[in-house]
């Protein structure tokens, strides 16, 4: 809501008429210069062009409008929002993303797994401004990337520069489970949970996915495992960051949905196959709706001037005013 | 009295007179020979003929010139002073900014200057169970480690390995590591913000004092924990060469206690081998303390924009009607 925190200065606007009717009444002339009428070989008189009232009449307007402009801005003109203000830090979200090169299969929509996954994540988190996000990669290896954080800034950025390949070609789910579950240990009981986004079965690693699920309970962490991915032949196509040597062709996708499932269960927790966009979609919905959505502590007014625009704008028709008058009409001052 | 703009790029546009000026005096030439020419024609002397008019012209183009001046001011937002504004907080937030120069390297303090600080300020997270923490690494420049978090787990564990080949960056720009810690905050947390930077004070960029002056205007609380000896200790200016050079670095508490005094109400310097000094770090950083709602004043900087906006209005206003008065006076 646009409000004014010194409407008074609006009076300054009576200076307009005052100045219309002091040159009305001849008391304020603009610059003159008297000449006796005569013949002095000049050129002959002639009225303005239209064109060039047109000018002068809009150089003028410019003035005023500029003149109303510092007015406004004078009279500090805010737009009032509700601004919701957390106090806590939420419930503690970790994203365990498979960056294995399977990930690179472009069988989501147009996109890659990854980046279907990305971009889930990305809404997911525009709708959770209270709640704390980690984010956890795996491939042959498994690593924290981003501790549980209400920055999630911090978070978003280091999801966009997430690279296929990035931690070895493998699939250690149970490494990235329990690097999760470590990170979420210490918080309150029940306000903490794991989304595991993967296109393929353990093969590497040294913890068991159902040794590292099943301890989740034990610290009240919910555990939802998400197949990415369809099965079949897929087009695959990557550049592996360690080597730089670029791959293309056709991925024979298959994985064992019923390990995945198993994992899940061992954790008391869900598990969901997604193999398209609008799977993805109810997928994650499903789980927002599972996952509360932390409460804002209160809401605070915040106040944001918007005189500088205000300003802006008044320069610029004083600009305007100035190069029509002294570039096209030729004026002096 | 210190003045910062928002946008000060924007008073470039003030040199844009430069080109309206020669536009005036182009014109103005051009109107003069004319006027004159005709004078003598007519009348044969060109006398103060034109003094009235050019009085008036100068007049108005200097204040207009003003009025423009002034209003680019403006438009840059200018700032000065402070005012406390109430605002409510629940919970507490720190950052550690740790000072991984090569200066910090040296051991006149048990085990180094960084062995201790990690020491410190692993100490102190464990003493703020309900903190939120971060930590920011600055050696030639600044990088966040890590974000706000109540993983204590995850900062403990960069405290232990800190080195400074972590970050390639030479030399000390210790500021660039408060101005990060400041932009770490995010803003709809309720949480106190407090900063605790652990330093020599022996930095190459002298920016400490103005980010500790920004850090202020932010809301944050700037706590510095110096680390080192007044005596300092010989530090080997090119490791590994043949040339053998070496150069004493002490404990720069004037300069960070000059900081912490820029940073405002609530900021504190401990020197880190003083007993207690960790017991008054904590309650400074009031991380160890409740965590019911409380009203504090944080201070923010005071927005001058309208001085200037009345200034250019005068100026403005003088150019149109001081000139037509002086004028009509005259005729």
């Amino acid at each position: 809501m646009l409000s004014f925190t010194n409407p008074l200065w609006f009076l300054l606007l009576l200076v307009l008429p005052l100045y219309y009717a002091l040159r009305k009444s001849g008391a304020l002339r603009g610059i003159e210069f008297p000449l006796t009428l005569g013949d002095w070989n000049g050129l002959p008189f002639r009225w303005a062009s239209p064109a060039m009232r047109a000018v002068g009449f809009i150089s003028i307007f410019s003035g005023v409008f500029g003149f109303v402009c510092i007015v406004v801005a004078l009279a500090g003109p805010v737009l009032f929002r509700e601004e919701p203000v957390y106090s806590g830090t939420g419930t503690g979200i970790v994203f365990v993303l498979d960056v294995s090169p399977s990930m690179a299969a472009r069988d989501i929509g147009n996109e890659t797994r990854l980046d279907a996954a990305r971009r889930f994540i990305r809404s997911f988190l525009k709708d959770r401004p209270g709640d704390s996000f980690g984010l956890a990669a795996l491939g042959s290896e498994a690593a924290l990337l981003v501790p549980p954080t209400t920055d999630h800034r911090v978070f978003s950025d280091r999801l966009d520069s997430l690279a296929i390949g990035e931690m070895g070609d493998g699939t250690a789910l149970g490494l990235g489970i329990a690097v999760a579950a470590a990170h979420l240990a210490n918080r309150d009981r029940g306000h903490s949970c794991v989304i595991l986004l993967t296109d393929g079965e353990n093969n590497t690693g040294e913890i068991n996915p159902k040794t590292a699920a099943a301890i989740l309970p034990d610290y009240g962490i919910k555990l939802y495992v998400v197949g990415i991915g369809t099965q079949g032949e897929v087009p695959l196509d990557y550049t592996d960051p360690a080597s730089g040597k670029h791959y293309t062709g056709v991925l024979n996708s298959e994985y064992n949905e019923s390990d995945l499932r198993e994992i899940a269960q061992r954790a008391e927790g869900i598990y969901v196959s997604a193999g398209s966009a609008d799977t993805l979609a109810s997928v994650f919905a499903d789980i927002g709706k599972s996952v509360p959505v932390s409460p804002s502590s209160w809401t605070r007014t915040v106040e944001e001037p918007v005189e500088n625009p205000v300003i802006l704008f008044a320069l610029g028709l004083f600009a305007f005013a100035w190069t029509l008058r002294r570039l096209v009409m030729r004026a002096v001052v | 009295m210190n003045v910062t703009f928002a946008h000060p790029y924007i008073l470039f546009a003030a040199l844009a007179l430069v080109p309206a000026l020669l536009v005036f005096v182009v014109g103005y030439r051009g109107l003069k020979s004319s006027f004159l020419s005709f004078i003598v024609r007519t009348s044969g002397d060109s006398s103060d003929a034109m003094r009235p008019a050019a009085k008036t012209l100068v007049m108005r183009t200097v204040c207009f010139a003003l009025a423009w001046i002034f209003l680019v001011v403006a438009a840059a937002g200018p700032r000065w002073g402070v005012a406390l504004i109430p605002e409510r907080q629940q919970g507490s937030s720190v950052i550690f900014v740790m000072d991984i120069s090569r200066s910090m390297t040296v051991s006149d303090v048990s085990p180094s200057r960084l062995g201790f600080s990690a020491r410190y300020a692993a100490m102190l997270v464990d003493r703020m169970p309900d903190a939120s923490c971060g930590l920011v690494l600055v050696k030639g420049s600044a990088v966040l480690a890590v974000p706000l978090t109540k993983d204590h787990r995850s900062v403990l564990d960069v405290l232990d390995s800190l080195s400074p080949s972590m970050l390639s960056a030479p030399g000390s720009g210790t500021g660039a590591g408060i101005t990060a810690a400041v932009a770490a905050f995010p803003a709809s947390s309720a949480a106190s913000r407090t900063i605790i930077l652990f330093t020599d004070g022996d930095e190459t960029a002298g920016s400490i004092p103005d980010a500790a002056r920004a850090s202020r205007l932010a809301g944050t609380k700037l706590v510095i924990v110096g680390v080192g000896t007044a005596s300092g200790a010989d530090i080997d200016v090119y490791p590994g060469s043949d040339d053998k050079k070496t150069t004493r670095t002490r404990l720069r508490d004037d300069l960070l206690k000059s900081a912490v005094r820029s940073a405002g109400r609530g900021s504190l310097y401990v020197s880190g081998t003083d007993a207690g000094s960790a017991l008054r770090v904590l309650e400074a950083s009031s991380a160890a303390g409740s965590s019911s709602r409380r009203l504090v004043y944080s201070p923010k900087p005071v927005e001058r924009y309208s001085f200037f906006l009345v200034l250019a209005l005068v100026a403005f206003c003088a150019g149109i009607t001081a000139g037509g008065f002086a004028w009509s006076r005259k005729h």
